[in-house]
């Protein structure tokens, strides 16, 4: 298949106009490690953005960060460590989880997924982080929106529409995020002895205390390989705290007042160990290197228990491995086969729970293309969809049918 | 606490005053919160602007703004959230005399596009409105305002909800979606054809 | 202040659109003499003033739906406002259009501590939130100056902000969904109480929209627990210069800084 690939903003336009022209599909790839997301990518030409890379500005004391949008998010997580600061949500990389070395995504595919890490609850996800953009719309015009500061209501709020767009609506060519201060210190607190059930209702009472927690997971004890600093043998439950070194004393006090009508914490884990396993839940890290379908559940976090319990007791979904974050707002779940029956099965356990989600993160492309891997919309909602999707690319160029048939 | 209070001391503060109750504290907010109704004793009637500027900026923005107020003939007053670079300059003026509401929003038409000068936005809290309007073609180049039309469009063909609101000029969304005729040379010869 | 110019033929059908209307918004639902239409002249930019065609206050979604449905067929524009403290005008009625009110759906809905939410009615108050929760140790974080009377809705159009912002963000960072009705009168869901919703964040375009592209009939939004010690640190400086330098370094070093403040 035909590769073309720019090397400044003028050459992405003229290629939409001559695409436009052409009447020719484009998939926009930057590094490439999230092709095993979304809908299988069907084009008539690949739009190879790795060229345009590096960053733009960065200016420490304004918090905001302007790269291109290839630029690797190695090459931002290193120079932001310089200056002590960090991408507040988390971007998980999931290289790994689509069979791709780690670390190889790049910050424009991290906003264009959209997705955040465990402390998508409490500092929220790439959309709250994505200030501002350049891009290239489907009239082959480029146009830009938000800025370079950290408050700003000036116009449509575009660059929340354009994270999770999958590059559907427009190719970025620049991207402005606000970048915050790293944490002075974490630790963890590590609970043992609970089901999932309590161990739900310990992080929600956790969570709703002033002790002002970062993190909330439920890790089964089949997914612990992944975690070597962890006890292993039993499920346990993890709460991070993070901040300045001298609130800690206090917030853990908090936290061991509330969770004293539960559990006595097991261990405290300090910040070498607390940094490796908080990785290793953002990033889905027990279902690297496999190619089992995954998917992702967002649910109201205290429904949780009775999902995964309705979930474990469905014989037609084998094989479940999986575990909760985001207090149970997230559950990761891996599952044996690529069966088409199984997403509707697993879609039926959710059908009563308002906003809750499943997402075929990974699945062999025979299954991507039988089942839709995004949670399907409402006919009214699609409709919508599909008309905002119009107005910016409405020849259907960017990445056709990505994320729904149309869109 | 103790962190902040050195960082002050270091950067010349004349004084710190911490809070050591809930009451205390609330009591400093609202020497904040009450920024307003003192102005409102201050002068018959205000102008309230709401840009935002990069926080580093902040100085040269001020002294600016001094010249402006001068050049205007009209008082100012700064309440703003340092924090986020965010201004509330309020333009103090009297609505009783004539050509009064029109130098203010002259003035607070020029402190707005001064925090587009330097890198910042017409609003960071306020919204567009009405009042800041004609000025964002001054802040956004015509695709980008193009752009936000058709987002509209996708949501209110018919331009029945708040129509005359944030954008300078009303487009049929017909118009907008007219695509323009691209007739240059082909640079990327080798992309597929029918 | 030029306005859209207004068109006549709506004008003089006035007798008529009021009459239907008061079908979908019976009683008192629906304002239409000139001296009760004052009230709504403005919003809080009182320079600029403008009286509506009529005021309709609905009490429900499905009022709020043949409404729309209503005036996109006729061509009545319509002027969403919910307290009316916008400082950008965004609630400045036109002549040929209605303001649509949301006094009278002023609800707390439903308040759950275990997913850390309350669903709300877009007429309740900022400050209101924060009041249904409060008894349990919760607050609601956008804090605009207004808060005392500014509406959820009013802030969800705005995208307001407040001093708090710098740490839990605007109005935008801590909603979690809305009703909105679109102006054909359907209604759709976005977001809920779970995050990342599937499809694309057009709840993220509404929120900021100014009114410009639905009409919020509920709101979804995060509720914190407050932490347990809140100082404030009042820090008097000789020249603002002094106070810019301090401000930039306190948080770069990552205080947990949630406003900084200059009153004059």
């Amino acid at each position: 298949m035909t590769t073309l690939t720019p090397t400044t903003v003028e050459d992405v336009a003229e290629i939409v106009r001559d695409a436009i022209e052409a009447k020719q599909t484009l998939e926009l790839v930057g590094s490439g490690s999230r092709r095993g997301y979304g809908r299988v990518p069907q084009a008539d030409a690949t739009l190879d953005l790795s060229t345009l890379s590096g960053v733009v500005a960065y200016e420490p004391a304004e918090l905001v960060l302007t790269a291109r949008q290839a630029t690797p998010m190695a090459e931002i997580r290193a120079l932001l460590a310089q200056h002590g600061q960090s991408l507040a949500f988390e971007p998980p990389d999931l290289s790994a989880v689509w069979g791709r070395p780690r670390g190889s995504g790049t910050l424009g595919g991290a906003l264009s997924l959209g997705f955040g890490g465990p402390r998508r609850p409490y500092a929220g996800a790439a959309r709250d982080h994505f200030l501002g953009f350049k891009a290239v719309n489907g009239y082959g015009e480029a146009f830009g929106a938000g800025g370079r500061v950290v408050k700003n209501v000036t116009g449509f709020d575009l660059p929340k529409l354009m994270a999770g767009a999958m590059g559907t609506l427009g190719v970025l060519t620049e991207v402005t995020v606000k970048v915050l201060p790293a944490p002075q210190t974490v630790e963890t607190v590590v609970l043992t002895g609970l089901d999932p059930a309590r161990a739900v209702a310990a992080l929600s009472a956790a969570q709703n205390s002033a002790a002002q927690v970062t993190g909330a997971a439920v890790l089964p004890p089949q997914v612990l390989a992944a975690f070597p600093d962890l006890p292993d043998g039993e499920m346990v439950a993890l709460i991070r705290l993070e901040g300045v070194a001298p609130s800690l004393p206090s917030r853990r006090a908090v936290l061991a007042d509330v969770l004293a009508h539960f559990t006595a914490p097991t261990e405290l884990l300090g910040e070498a160990a607390s940094e490796r396993v908080w990785t290793a839940v953002a990033d889905a890290a027990p279902f690297a290197d496999a190619s089992r379908p995954l998917w992702r559940i967002t649910l109201p976090p205290a429904s949780a228990p009775d999902v995964i319990m309705a979930l474990a007791y469905d014989d037609s979904i084998g094989g479940q491995r999986g575990y909760l974050d985001w207090g149970g707002g997230l559950i990761w779940l891996e599952v044996d086969g690529q069966h088409p029956e199984q997403a509707a099965a697993l879609r039926a356990h959710l059908a009563a729970i308002p906003g809750a989600n499943a997402t075929l993160v990974r699945g062999d492309a025979a299954l991507r293309s039988t089942i839709p891997p995004l949670q399907p919309l409402e006919p009214g909602l699609l409709a919508l969809t599909r008309r905002v999707k119009a107005q910016f690319d409405p020849h259907g160029l960017f990445n056709p049918g990505r994320l729904y048939e149309g869109v | 606490m103790i962190e902040v209070e050195a960082i002050a001391k270091r950067n010349g503060c004349v004084s710190v005053r911490v809070s050591t109750t809930e009451a205390e504290r609330l009591a400093f907010w609202a020497g904040r919160k009450a920024a307003f109704p003192a102005i409102g004793r201050l002068s018959p009637d205000y102008l309230c602007m709401d840009g935002t500027i990069p926080r580093g900026r902040l100085p040269e923005v001020l002294t600016k703004m001094a010249e402006l107020s001068e050049k205007h003939g009209m008082r100012v007053a700064n309440v703003f959230h340092a924090g986020d670079g965010n201004l509330h300059p309020l333009i103090m003026y009297d609505a009783g005399i004539p050509g009064q509401l029109e130098t203010a929003e002259e003035f607070g038409a020029d402190i707005l596009k001064l925090c587009v000068d330097v890198g910042g936005v017409l609003t960071g809290e306020h919204g567009v409105g009405i009042e800041k309007r004609d000025l964002m073609e001054y802040q956004f180049e015509q695709a980008d305002l193009e752009q936000q039309q058709r987002l509209k469009c996708a949501f209110d063909e018919e331009g029945v909800l708040n129509p005359g609101k944030v954008f300078p000029k009303l487009c049929r969304c017909a118009e907008l979606g007219r695509v323009h005729v691209h007739r240059g040379q082909t640079r990327f010869p080798d992309l597929p054809r029918f | 202040m030029l306005m859209p110019p207004p068109d006549p033929a709506l004008i003089a059908d006035k007798a008529r659109h009021v009459a239907a209307l008061r079908a979908i918004v019976p009683g008192e639902g629906v304002i239409d003499d000139d001296a009760a239409l004052g009230a709504y002249e403005c919003d809080a930019l009182t320079a600029h003033t403008q009286r509506p065609l009529a005021v309709v206050l609905p009490s429900t979604t499905a009022q709020v739906s043949a409404i729309l449905a209503y005036c996109n067929r006729t061509g009545l524009k319509i002027v969403p406002r919910g307290a009316g403290t916008s400082l950008s005008g965004g609630s400045l009625p036109l002549a040929d259009g209605i303001v649509l009110g949301f006094g009278k759906m002023n609800r707390v809905l439903e308040v759950d501590f275990d997913n850390r939410c309350a669903v709300v009615q877009p007429g309740v108050t900022n400050l209101g939130v924060t009041n249904a929760v409060k008894y349990r140790g919760f607050y609601y974080a956008p804090d605009p100056s207004s808060q005392i009377a500014c509406s959820i809705g009013g802030n969800v159009a705005e995208n307001s902000g407040g001093v708090h912002c710098l740490k839990y963000g605007l109005t935008t960072n801590n909603l979690l969904g809305v009703e909105l009705v679109l102006t054909d009168g359907s209604v759709v869901r976005l977001g809920g109480k779970g995050m990342d919703g599937p499809g694309l964040d057009l709840l993220g375009v509404v929120a900021g929209s100014e009114g410009m592209l639905g009409v919020v009939t509920e709101v979804t939004v995060r509720i914190l627990p407050a932490p347990e010690s809140r100082r404030a640190l009042l820090i008097g400086f000789a020249s603002v210069e002094a106070a810019g330098a301090c401000v930039a370094e306190t948080i770069a070093a990552g205080s947990a800084i949630r406003s900084m403040s200059r009153p004059c």
